[in-house]
């Protein structure tokens, strides 16, 4: 049942092996099963939908690649999309004798960079509440997908993604780029090889979820289009906080486009909890919203009897087992007792599958058609957990929940919540 | 909060319920599930949610977006608690309310608010009005309203949403409509749905395939086919989105007749492979045939999706034909054929694999050896044993990793059997397998073999078979073999198996006593590695024992004693290794002492960074020869210090210790240089000047452009904290002073770690982190005159900063960091500048960074930063 667990069972005997077995640099098209085509200049083409704080570091990472071509970039400011398609340009420019360099377009419907057949990869990383809308619309049209986490805004959505990612074999690669960071792969093949015995609790620390919330009304600017960047969601007077990227504020914070976050900080670390346990593909059966149990926490309680428990420190992660604990957050890894976090893994222990670069992964798979790190199942089980706490959060009662049907028991308004409906015209 | 109290007081003066304001708030309290819920008739209940919403209404059309945001937060609480399993009466009477608040009477603003809230709770009583709705003039309420109707589960609402689907004009209603219907699941609007293929707006029929590919029916796929037959671009990738899916909803024979149809070689290729998917689930034994003759297809991606789908069916045999495409498959295709016949598990597939293990593509070797551990059985284990001995390099360690991994009931006890009857070097290998498998019942055995076997390899097997599945009781058993052993066994042989055995034993007497029994007792081949063994103890006993070996006459025991005290296992034998050092003439003794007393210092516990460089500048003075100066050297350079930085560039001219001087400077300088930018850089300036050694001049470059990166980001800080208060969050905290900022009060500094490249400095990478607390940063800045200095300030969160006991600047706020977020201009006096700020943390995240600059934005010149 568990697919996400299969793929990664089939990677595992490529462990420190990657390297040797590279294919080619240089890729045909043709050999890539991108459609039959030929890639101009034989290299993975690429565009990026949605530019702001995280989608113009990914064009960045994207446009270093020796082996990727970024031949459009979309984004609904005029600004924003002109000043990154000059970045990739002059990019390019400097590669050439000529010191010029024309080849990036520029859209602000992704409509259109979605109907071109030259392209073959995008990445994505607008508000949130567009990412299954784009990624669902680009899979169908053959294109591979890098798209920023938390994967989607609801439940359904994001097991939408996964089937339409099955449906046609499209690699989809989730941005919960922990997946491909060293004490985050250590801390999670410790703890799956029973390093601790077996673990009773995770502690996670993420912050809280988004709320309705309302801003002053103020003039669009010039080159904004306004009504795009809501898309689906829900019509509201433009403000530049709403649509702002800032993590103090801004549209993360806001319900219409995003989890908060729980999800923002969730897709990552609710990510790492359920690598670590070996729930991807799978998720809680009970969620109890803060101020409900004994320690007041919001806390996840799996079949198997373990619970993950949403409270503060900012340590990232920590799993707690019968035999010890693993701590692990970006930069840090502690184990205690220190013999178990040891990381000379015996023949009888499998490590999980490693990734050093979650981008790089993201193309290495592109090519081979393998499922990457974060395949979108692990992406959509991730996110699950996190919209989960969420609807817990807003609905202040404890839920039910079938991991397995992906449904809420015995709770018709939370069921509510498993998805929304989009603003007209807009549909997954 | 008192702007809201004004509100409320105005509010509830204007509708007159002044005097039950108070009440009104406390039942806004309950129904909003913060106090407890009291019991009430229909009647009551009623009342209540009627003087609730009366209370909130004119909130939520507020103009006044705070005022609004209030209201509408509070109604939010109340519909979302109401919707709650068995409140029926509640759900109801809310959804009755929200109803009259929605209606044209009212404001748009708390319309559509009430809307929302039927959306998410509302009953079937609501649908009537949202029907009504639907013709609204304002397109936002009948956007509110259909998705309200698309939300609420009650059949009623589906009813509508076919009955306008069937009036709509615009292509915005038909769109909304229909995909609200198939959202639902709503077969029964699949006719009515099917009407609009036809019509003329382009958007309209996308929606309509859509909608139907979400509502799968047999009719409807026939339509599909034919309509497929003639549609391009976007309404062809609908049309064939919308088959597949279909087919995956009816499933039978339907479902196979449109994957054959789409399976068709003039689909484009992922239209094919979604086909050649749906076939292999739908099409029983004709699939296997399509299958088997997709994985001979000239197109990578089918055969690779054949290849995978027939794993996933895992039929019998079908190894056998994998194996067979693996001589014309390369690179990753080969890969994948070798992940199929993986995930099949047929424990027959191993013997046609050990063709691979030959190939000239070494990683396909390593590869099918992973395979071959991961399916195989007893079958092959002779086999596999032979290779172990046969190959070497990479494919050995394969070999051996596959028969650590074989899997099989009794699978260790038929390794030790087929042990027993081995020659030698494999029986050896399968003796380590053993051990790698963790097969500790069958360690006596093991023992007992190695025993009556003579042969060197078996005995270094066995040494290792002690150490990976022994516990303490092991122990007397690896004394009596070693001491007993008539093979000359070197240490690097015997004493990882000591020293595995005593990381089992917490008690220092425990380990020595066996051995020290075993020392009067042993031969001449065992007594001086037992001695040596002695030196991982760590008992009284046994370092009396050493002392009197070194003290001793024999020679074995002496040499062997000093070697045992490099390996003692705290820094107690420091002086008598140092004694040593002073003493010995050049030779292995000396080295065994000089490399010893190194070690001892390194496992000293307790001592601060300045300590130990005074010990490694003694070394230093006792070394006589190149490699133990150049030891020394990487002792004084493992502090991490500016001294010792200076005492390593010394020795930089040096014609002996001149390449490793230099080596460890650039490692000492890169650690600490942005907290000792000005000593570092002089110290790679020096290595510069003298170094010929192209490596060490690129990192001594890469050292001097990281401390001139953001040159005027202060990189230089001691940080103290983590503060914290019982019962205080960060922004609490932040007026809250501690240690650092009070007059009279000392405080604990560390030197910070290294910043980010952006200049940051990360206070959650330290031994600070956690939430709701405070940490001090200080540095120390030069300005070569007065002057006026634009700050640029950087923090997550909070951050007051002192400059020279001045506060200059504060905000008490959360946010993410970014550099130079606050901009504070303050007066710099000539010479060193104290700069101290307080940073709180109320959750994750937590760094600051300041960056100096003239106000016009041009750098400082002469500006150094130094560590306080």
């Amino acid at each position: 049942m568990n697919n996400a667990s299969g793929s990664i069972s089939r990677r595992r005997f490529l462990k420190g092996m990657s390297g040797a077995i590279a294919m080619p640099f240089i890729i045909p098209g043709s050999a890539l099963g991108l459609n039959g085509r030929p890639s101009p200049s034989n290299r993975l083409t690429m565009a990026g939908i949605g530019l702001g704080n995280m989608g113009s570091g990914d064009l960045r990472t994207f446009l270093s690649g020796k082996d990727v071509q970024v031949v459009a970039v979309c984004d609904v400011r005029k600004g924003v999309r002109d000043s990154q398609g000059d970045h990739v340009e002059n990019h390019y420019a400097q590669q050439q004798e000529s010191g010029t360099y024309k080849g990036c377009d520029r859209y602000s419907d992704f409509r259109e960079v979605l109907a071109r057949d030259d392209i073959d990869a995008v990445h994505v990383a607008t508000p949130d509440h567009w990412h299954a809308i784009i990624a669902n619309w680009a899979m169908k049209r053959g294109k591979d997908v890098y798209c920023q986490k938390p994967l989607t805004l609801t439940i359904r959505e994001a097991w939408t993604l996964v089937e339409t990612a099955r449906r046609y074999g499209r690699v989809l690669q989730t941005g919960s780029q922990q997946r491909s960071s060293h004490e985050f792969w250590l801390a999670c093949s410790l703890v799956r090889n029973g390093r601790i015995g077996e673990v009773k609790q995770v502690n996670v620390n993420v912050g809280g979820p988004s709320f309705p919330k309302l801003f002053a009304e103020e003039p669009i600017p010039e080159g904004f289009d306004w009504d795009m960047w809501l898309g689906p969601a829900p019509k509201m007077p433009y403000n530049a906080e709403r649509c702002s990227g800032s993590y103090s504020g801004g549209w993360r914070l806001v319900r219409d486009y995003s989890g908060g976050m729980m999800t923002d900080w969730g897709a990552h670390h609710f990510d790492i909890t359920q690598w670590g346990l070996g729930m991807d593909g799978s998720g809680p059966v009970k969620i109890e919203p803060p101020n409900i149990n004994e320690d007041g926490l919001l806390t996840y309680t799996y079949e198997n009897g373990t619970k993950v428990v949403h409270q503060g420190g900012g340590n990232g992660v920590l799993f707690i087992g019968t035999e010890g604990e693993i701590e692990v957050n970006r930069g840090h890894f502690r184990a205690d007792p220190v013999s178990v976090g040891d990381e000379n893994f015996a023949a009888s222990e499998t490590p999980l599958y490693r990734s050093d670069n979650h981008y790089r992964d993201f193309l290495e798979c592109v090519k081979s058609r393998q499922r990457p790190i974060c395949d979108v199942e692990v992406g959509a089980s991730s996110v699950t957990m996190c919209h989960l706490g969420n609807i817990a959060w807003w609905l202040g009662r404890t839920l039910q929940w079938d991991p397995n049907t992906r449904q809420m028991v015995g709770d018709e308004e939370a069921s509510r919540w498993v998805d929304r409906p989009k603003r007209a015209p807009w549909y997954l | 909060m008192k702007k809201r109290f004004i509100v409320s007081g105005l509010l509830a003066l204007a509708l007159g319920v002044s005097v039950r304001a108070a009440g009104v708030e406390d039942l806004l309290k309950e129904f909003r599930g913060l106090s407890t819920e009291q019991e009430r008739s229909a009647s009551e209940l009623q009342s209540a949610l009627t003087q609730v919403m009366e209370h909130l209404a004119p909130g939520l059309g507020s103009e006044d977006f705070q005022v609004r945001e209030q209201a509408q937060g509070a109604l939010q609480d109340v519909a979302l608690r109401a919707g709650r399993p068995g409140a029926d009466e509640e759900q109801s009477v809310l959804t009755d309310l929200l109803v009259a608040y929605s209606a044209t009477d009212q404001p748009s603003l708390t319309r559509v608010w009430c809307i929302r809230m039927l959306e998410q709770m509302g009953g079937v009583a609501a649908v009537d009005a949202l029907d009504g709705y639907l013709d609204d003039e304002s397109d936002e309420i009948q956007d509110s309203a259909r998705r309200a109707l698309q939300r609420m589960p009650a059949a009623e609402a589906a009813d509508v949403l076919r009955k306008r689907l069937n009036s709509a004009q615009t292509s915005e209603q038909k769109i909304g409509f229909m995909t609200a219907l198939a959202w639902r699941g709503d077969r029964e609007a699949i006719g009515e749905i099917q009407r609009f293929l036809k019509d003329s707006d382009d958007q309209v029929v996308l929606a309509a395939i859509n909608s139907l590919a979400k509502l799968p029916d047999a009719r409807a796929v026939r339509t599909l086919i034919d309509m497929r037959a003639g549609a391009e671009g976007d309404i062809k990738v609908a049309l064939t989105e919308a088959l597949l899916t279909s087919a995956e909803g009816l499933k039978g024979p339907t479902a196979a007749a449109v994957y054959r149809q789409l399976y068709s070689r003039d689909e484009a290729q992922a239209v094919r492979v979604a086909a050649l998917v749906g076939l292999s689930r739908e099409a029983g034994e004709r699939a296997l045939q399509v299958l088997r003759e997709a994985v001979q297809s000239e197109d990578y991606l089918i055969r690779t999706t054949a290849v995978r789908l027939l794993a996933e069916l895992g039929r019998p045999e079908t190894s056998r034909l994998f194996t067979g495409l693996l001589g014309r498959a390369a690179g990753e295709e080969r890969l994948q054929i070798l992940r199929a016949i993986e995930d099949l598990g047929e424990p027959g597939a191993a013997f046609w694999l050990f063709d691979l293990v030959d190939d000239e593509d070494q990683e396909t070797a390593i590869a099918a050896l992973s395979v071959i551990g991961t399916v195989g059985d007893a079958s092959i284990l002779g086999r596999l044993a032979e290779l172990t001995v046969a190959k070497d390099g990479a494919v050995r360690e394969a070999a051996r990793t596959a028969m650590a991994r074989l899997k099989g009931d009794e699978m260790n006890a038929q390794i030790l059997r087929a042990a027993q009857r081995s020659r030698d070097g494999v029986r050896a290998e399968l003796i380590r397998t053993l051990s790698r498998r963790g097969a500790d019942e069958t360690l006596d055995q093991v023992m007992a073999m190695v025993e009556r076997d003579r042969n060197p390899e078996v005995q270094r097997a066995g040494m290792e078979a002690i150490a990976g599945m022994g516990g303490p009781e092991a122990l007397q058993k690896l004394v009596t073999m070693v001491a007993a052993s008539s093979i000359k066994m070197s240490p690097e042989e015997v004493m990882p198996a000591f020293s595995a055995l005593f990381s089992k034993m917490p008690e220092a007497n425990a380990k020595a006593e066996p051995v020290l029994a075993g020392i009067a007792k042993a031969g001449q081949h065992g007594k001086p590695l037992l001695m040596q063994a002695l030196g991982m103890t760590g008992s009284d006993a046994a370092l009396t024992a050493l002392r009197g070996a070194v003290a001793g006459a024999d020679r074995d025991l002496r040499s062997a004693a000093i070697a045992g005290m490099g390996l003692w296992p705290d820094a107690r034998v420091a002086k008598d290794l140092r004694d040593l050092v002073a003493a010995l003439p050049a030779g292995a003794d000396r080295v065994a002492a000089f490399d010893g007393l190194l070690s001892a210092i390194g496992r000293a516990e307790g001592l601060e960074k300045d300590q130990l460089l005074v010990l490694y500048r003694e070394v230093m003075g006792l070394a006589k020869s190149e490699s133990e100066q150049a030891a020394a050297l990487r002792g004084i350079a493992s502090t991490g210090t500016v001294d010792g930085l200076v005492e390593i560039v010394k020795f930089l001219k040096d014609p002996q210790l001149g390449a490793a001087a230099a080596a460890s400077a650039v490692e000492v300088a890169g650690a600490i240089g942005s907290a000792y930018p000005e000593q570092a850089d002089a110290a790679m300036q020096a290595v510069l000047s003298v170094s010929e050694d192209d490596a060490v001049r690129t990192k001594a470059s890469d050292v001097v452009s990281m401390i001139h990166r953001n040159a005027d980001m202060v990189r230089a800080w001691r940080v103290s904290g983590p503060y914290m208060a019982e019962g205080k969050n960060g922004t609490q905290l932040f007026d809250v002073p501690f240690a650092p900022e009070l007059d009279g009060h000392s405080a604990q500094w560390e030197v910070g770690r290294q910043p980010d490249d952006d200049g940051k400095i990360n206070l959650n990478g330290m031994d600070l982190a956690g939430d709701n607390r405070v940490a001090y940063i200080w540095s120390q800045v030069f300005v070569p005159a007065a002057m006026e200095v634009a700050m640029g300030v950087g923090s997550d969160d909070g951050v007051k900063f002192w400059l020279n006991g001045v506060l200059v600047h504060q905000n008490n706020v959360s946010r993410g960091h970014g550099v130079g977020q606050d901009k504070v201009t303050a007066d710099f006096k000539e010479g060193w500048n104290d700069l101290l700020l307080k940073v709180t943390n109320s959750g994750s995240d937590w760094a600051a960074s300041v960056r100096l600059r003239k106000p016009d934005g041009t750098m400082i010149e002469g500006m150094r930063v130094r560590m306080p």
